[in-house]
């Protein structure tokens, strides 16, 4: 009895402050119709700040309690949340629901950047209860801390404010109207603006009283950590779909009071060690579950693609051409840059290979995805597992299980190409086959239980891709009914679900694979105490292991190869099924479209993608660890930085992954090398340096409000002008400077800062010299009637044309000047 | 015979009766017309029977099947076509790629028709195109083009999927009075193919010259059916549409 009590007083609690995370939530979704992302960081925030005030022995520390908590609560929270919805928030309106859910990412990336930044070391912060640890008193012979009593009454408090604030006065009231309708509430005098800012000034203290109140839980503060934690707050405001207080309370406390009677039944992770991660999990799990249960969405009329963004589609020819370009400008790079460089290079190339899964799902068919990197972690995974790996052997077991993927895959992705009938089982059988006969020949796993192999086959990759497919569509067959945020959020529970349950699991995992002895059952360590090491690829005698440049091509020629696929894939009759379903799944329902057929092939395919690039980042890097590169995190930075890029576009995707691996960190090395250079201005170059690795990509972020359409839209439309015939010319010249300046520098003339200052110019000088020859043209095709005399001859026509437009009587024959207005 | 028969269907979206047991059939090669003023619940009656949203209570009969739990997709593909009075079309794509998705989408259907190699399908599509006159507008982008010609194409892309029933949720609103005329002249050219049409439209002249039968729903009630000019004379429709005091 007295553990029921003391685990349900812990539930309880914890439940009480995700309760309250959660309300806040619910009040800025309502308002703005934003999901705010950034939520948990801003708890996360208020932690930290408040840790800083009331506990810290450095700056500012050593406050009293009360007066730390006013000024954090009510004054540092507010505020962020208000500057968030005038800075911020205000600019997403009109635009996709891929641009709302994106942009709050970055300003959680942006808080977690600033925490780390002023809260940069591994000192502890621990931060006491209130009322210190050992203020308690008790019900029978359970003990409850004064902390938890704390929390508990201020859930009660605030529940009870919110229900008076939102339902007793004009404010609230006003609030709740904009709900229903911003048009009527601005006709009827009221100010949808103002009730939003201020209901985001109370959602963000809110989450700052979430914060506070769950630090001391923790034990010491972790960025990342109470992060998440307030992340859990998010099943609880799906319980209350977003919009009713009181279930999202009650949610709040079903998570909380699960998480604690886990703990309690699971002598906290000890019993199951498989299942460990379980208690950290359970939320995420249960968001997944209350997503499922939601009844059923209506399907939805097009009012989506009345949105900001518009990306267009290019021709086979013109992706076949600019991929051959992208391989050449890479080759010639390699050939100028350090190998440093060239491994940066490959990582963007890789991350855009990922990226491109995102494009193919989110770009194409409309459906959001923030779980990229778990998908290509298990690419990883698999690849490690069945072909360089540790456990499984190549024989009948992995070669059936391997042609039963294929198959299910083949089933799954093949008639949503249009295959039907014979052609399908045809098509089936050959792809069935030609994974049998790479399993069967070319991979050769030992099962040593260590990693038995020098090089990764192409095997890996294939079949990295197919597990990855098959688990998107287990993922998705669930899923498949949702939409928009709510299946972002699905896919984000399944990413932390991959995070720790995968990325974390110790313990060796049995597979009885059917219809075969017990031999050839598979074994595996999913991931090998931490670190899995995956070599890279060897083939044709080249050696890319040790050469650098030979990996960054090939990883070119994948990306370029992919891309021409998917291009083609786009303008094909499935590619155009996918667009009609992001465009209106109305129409489509009543064209007769089944669309869960068709998601389910796409998130296949765009899972199958991930893996595979998954499969090549991990071999480019040689190890991947339970924390690098697949986090979660890394994901929703990934996720965003393609969005950045331009999440309709090919090019969106290789943006996103080079700024992902290489912009800041270039960044971050020109400053830094100039702190070095230049001492005097040292903590001014740090400071750039800083804040250029830690706060760029959620600045690059933020900054989509401006352009949802990303960075790709951007350049086509700034170099749209040279794809004129007559602006050949000044393709040709220029191309040639750079490449006579590339020359230079591979003959070690000069070095590649010369390079880059020569040729960076030239190509931003193209479109402008196109643009300024155009305008000449124009100018000469229609001279000013003003410059009659002066640039060009006074004739008789001229007369005779202005006399007619004058009205004036002529005798000569009506002409108007060569090339003028009528 | 009865092609499509709604028996009994109501639609509450909370409090707020929509559409109040509403009981109605459209026979099989004619017209018929639904009117009612703003808000009457016409277009909920559509979606109720295209599927977008589930009855409270009542049944959905095509031919005679009950094809109330049927899904969406499944109803198109028995053969009930749709358009929409507020624009559904495929806003990324130019008026031939509406059209010509449509007809890809229905060669994935899979079953009960032969699956239409890609010439086959771009004769197809031409065809339809000249049938709804959009052939100087096929190569725009739908976002583009007047309401006038997007009503046209969401009419072409449901009738290239050879309906027997083509709901047109006002069709001829954005049209001036030459092309209502000729789009009347259309729908009776579709009917005598064999195509029924259940239409909702507030341009009475062609409600009148083209239905065989009209329903009058208000405020969720059928408060009238018959011919057109039975229903030009009844009385509960006068006042519905003018006001008691006229």
């Amino acid at each position: 009895m007295t553990e029921f009590i003391t685990f349900t007083v812990v539930g309880l609690a914890t439940g009480a402050i995700y309760s309250i995370a959660s309300a806040g939530l619910v009040v800025t979704y309502t308002t703005s119709g934003i999901f705010n992302f950034a939520h948990g960081a801003i708890g996360m925030f208020a932690a930290f700040m408040y840790w800083q005030l009331r506990w810290d022995q450095g700056w500012g520390g050593q406050w009293p309690a009360p007066l730390a908590l006013i000024f954090v609560l009510l004054v540092v929270a507010p505020i962020v949340g208000i500057f968030l919805q005038i800075v911020v928030m205000r600019g997403l309106q009109g635009t996709s629901e891929t641009t709302k859910l994106v942009i709050p990412i970055a300003v959680m990336l942006a808080f977690i950047g600033i925490t780390n930044w002023v809260w940069q070391g591994a000192e502890q912060r621990i931060p006491k209860p209130f009322f210190g640890r050992n203020a308690k008193w008790a019900i029978g012979e359970a003990f409850i801390t004064w902390h938890q009593t704390i929390i508990v009454i201020a859930a009660v408090v605030l529940a009870i404010f919110l229900r008076f604030f939102l339902y007793k006065t004009k404010i609230g009231v006003t609030m709740r109207a904009v709900v229903d309708n911003p048009e009527l509430v601005e006709l009827n005098g009221g100010r949808p603006d103002r009730a939003a800012i201020q209901s985001w000034a109370i959602g963000s203290v809110m989450a700052a009283v979430a914060g506070v109140l769950i630090s001391p839980l923790l034990g010491g503060l972790g960025v990342l950590a109470l992060t998440l934690l307030v992340v859990n707050a998010y099943a609880a405001a799906i319980f209350g779909k977003l919009r009713n207080l009181p279930l999202t309370f009650v949610g709040g406390l079903v998570i909380g009071v699960s998480v604690s009677y886990w703990n309690w039944i699971s002598g906290t992770g000890q019993k199951w060690p498989w299942l460990s991660e379980l208690r950290t999990t359970l939320p995420v799990l249960i968001l997944f579950v209350v997503l499922l249960l939601l009844p059923q969405e209506r399907i939805r009329g097009n009012h989506f693609s009345r949105t900001r963004e518009r990306f267009t589609v290019p021709t086979l020819k013109s992706s076949i051409v600019w991929s051959g370009i992208l391989i050449l400008i890479v080759a010639g790079m390699s050939l100028i840059i350090t190998s440093k460089w060239e491994a940066l290079l490959t990582r963007g190339l890789t991350m855009g290979i990922i990226g491109l899964s995102m494009v193919l799902l989110t770009g194409y068919a409309g459906e959001i995805n923030l779980a990229p990197l778990a998908f290509a972690g298990i690419g990883a995974i698999a690849a490690f597992q069945f072909d360089v790996g540790s456990s499984v052997e190549t024989g009948a077991g992995f070669a059936t299980l391997a042609v039963l993927l294929a198959v299910a895959f083949g089933f799954l992705v093949f008639p949503a190409f249009g295959l039907v009938g014979k052609r399908l089982v045809v098509a089936i059988l050959c792809f069935g086959l030609s994974v049998f006969v790479l399993v069967m020949f070319f991979d050769a796993t030992t099962g040593t239980g260590i990693a038995s192999r020098e090089s990764m086959s192409l095997t890996a990759l294939v079949v990295a891709a197919l597990i990855s497919g098959s688990v998107g569509a287990v993922v998705a067959l669930p899923a498949l009914r949702l939409r928009g945020l709510y299946l972002g959020l699905a896919t984000f529970a399944f990413a932390i679900f991959v995070d720790k349950m995968v990325y974390k699991q110790r313990q060796t995992l049995n597979f009885d694979v059917p219809f075969v002895g017990d031999k050839e059952d598979i074994t595996l360590n999913l991931f090998n105490n931490g670190a899995l090491n995956i070599p890279r690829p060897s083939f044709w005698g080249i050696d890319f292991a040790s050469n650098q440049w030979a990996m960054l091509i090939f990883v070119s020629v994948i990306f370029a190869g992919i891309s021409i696929a998917l291009v083609q894939l786009r303008r094909s009759a499935y590619g155009r099924q996918l667009s009609a379903m992001k465009d209106s799944p109305a129409a489509c329902a009543t064209l007769g479209m089944n669309m869960r057929r068709l998601k389910l092939s796409v998130f296949t395919l765009a899972a199958a993608i991930a893996g595979f690039g998954g499969a090549l980042h991990a071999s480019n890097l040689r190890t991947i660890q339970e924390d690098y590169p697949f986090t979660i995190w890394e994901g929703l930075a990934l996720f965003m930085l393609t969005v950045v890029g331009g999440i309709g576009y090919i090019s969106g995707a290789l943006i996103g992954g080079i700024i992902y691996a290489c912009a800041f960190i270039v960044m971050g090395d020109f400053w830094g090398k100039l702190s070095e250079d230049w001492g005097s201005f040292a903590w001014l170059f740090t400071f750039l340096q800083d804040f250029f690795l830690l706060l760029g990509p959620a600045l690059a972020g933020i900054g989509l409000g401006r352009n949802p359409s990303g960075i790709a839209s951007q350049m086509f439309d700034g170099f749209k002008v040279l794809r004129k015939k007559e602006n050949k010319r000044i393709i040709i010249i220029c191309s040639l400077f750079i490449v006579a300046s590339w020359l230079l520098r591979v003959l070690e003339i000069y070095n590649g800062w010369i390079f880059l200052l020569t040729s960076l110019p030239i190509v931003l000088i193209m479109p402008l010299l196109a643009e300024a020859t155009e305008h000449r043209r124009n100018i000469e095709a229609t001279p000013l009637i003003e410059l009659a005399g002066i640039e060009y001859e006074f004739t008789d026509d001229l007369i005779s044309y202005l006399d007619q437009e004058l009205s004036l009587p002529t005798n000569s024959q009506t002409l108007r000047p060569k090339g003028g207005e009528e | 015979m009865n092609l499509l028969e709604v028996k009994d269907l109501s639609v509450r979206f909370g409090g707020h009766i929509a559409v109040n047991e509403v009981s109605l059939n459209v026979e099989s090669g004619s017209i018929t017309g639904l009117i009612g003023p703003n808000g009457a619940g016409k277009t909920t009656l559509f979606n109720a029977v295209s599927g977008l949203i589930a009855p409270s209570t009542g049944n959905v009969y095509f031919r005679g099947k009950d094809i109330t739990s049927l899904a969406p997709h499944r109803r198109a593909q028995i053969g009930v076509g749709r358009t929409f009075q507020r624009l559904e079309l495929f806003n990324s794509m130019s008026v031939l790629e509406n059209i010509r998705v449509s007809l890809e989408i229905r060669n994935q259907w899979g079953y009960q028709q032969r699956v239409l190699s890609s010439t086959e399908i771009g004769d197809e599509v031409e065809k339809i195109i000249e049938l709804t006159e959009l052939t100087d507008v096929q190569d725009r982008m739908v976002s583009e083009i007047p309401t006038g010609y997007a009503r046209l194409v969401e009419l072409g892309r449901a009738l290239i999927l050879s309906p027997d029933l083509l709901l047109l949720d006002e069709p001829a609103s954005g049209q001036n009075e030459e092309e209502t005329k000729n789009f009347g002249l259309l729908l009776k050219r579709l009917c005598n193919k064999g195509i029924s049409i259940f239409l909702v439209e507030h341009d009475m002249n062609l409600v009148m010259s083209v239905c065989d039968k009209v329903y009058v729903l208000d405020f969720g009630d059928i408060i009238a059916r018959g011919t057109p000019s039975e229903i030009q004379e009844h009385e509960a429709v006068l006042i519905a549409y003018l006001g008691a005091d006229n």
